[in-house]
């Protein structure tokens, strides 16, 4: 009998990393690994981070 | 009528508390109590080594020992001049180095070798992620496991 598949949990630090990367791009991995790394309240607040760290504007 | 403690009877003067306010022009005096306290009880040797640190601070009603200017190039208590400090217009304490010692023109050893660079860093941090990789290709068959984090683990296989 096979044995069940663990399920991806929300809020995880993989799923911060993921957003994390997926939001700065991939050559910004080691930069999304340490940003996963804080500690997060929320999801909201890694992504509220994220995009105020990524929405800048060249005047 | 109003006696003037502190003219012309010498001695420290320990102010009452709260500390007395100094009357002006020539009848100021201090008002912080502040009296050079001579170190003793402490292990052969610290007693000296406090007392040093305490003269290095200047009271206005004591004479600092040490090397001292005179006029205008003379350093502030913040700059140092106790005892153990080197005067800023001293010789130099190094006689055989090049003033240039230390930067990347003229005589004398060099500049350091710089640090890594970001790039280099960034590879090193890359390689220690990579260490996790086992792991994280087992998390990208967890059920319910986005198909970001997929081509996320795809790319770090193939970094």
């Amino acid at each position: 009998m096979a044995s069940k598949q663990p399920a991806w949990r929300e809020d995880s630090f993989l799923d911060y990393f993921n957003e994390a990367a997926t939001q700065l791009g991939y050559s910004q991995i080691t930069l999304a690994w340490g940003i996963a790394s804080s500690d997060w309240s929320s999801k909201e607040d890694l992504r509220s981070f994220l995009k105020s760290l990524t929405n800048t504007e060249v005047i | 009528m109003v006696r003037l403690v502190a003219e012309g009877q010498g001695g420290p003067r320990t102010p009452r508390n709260p500390a007395p306010v100094s009357a002006p022009g020539s009848m100021s005096r201090r008002t912080d109590g502040q009296v050079m306290s001579q170190m003793t009880g402490m292990p052969y040797g610290e007693n000296a080594d406090f007392n040093d640190m305490q003269s290095s601070a200047p009271m206005s009603a004591t004479n600092v020992q040490g090397p001292r200017l005179k006029g205008r190039g003379a350093p502030s208590a913040g700059m140092g001049g106790g005892p153990s400090s080197t005067p800023l217009f001293s010789e130099t304490q190094r006689p055989e180095e090049p003033v240039t010692s230390g930067s990347n023109f003229g005589p004398g050893a060099g500049a350091p070798e710089p640090k890594q660079t970001y790039g280099q860093q960034n590879n090193v941090d890359l390689e220690n992620i990579k260490r996790y990789l086992p792991d994280l290709m087992q998390a990208a068959t967890f059920s319910d496991a986005p198909s970001s984090f997929k081509a996320l683990v795809s790319f770090l296989r193939n970094v």
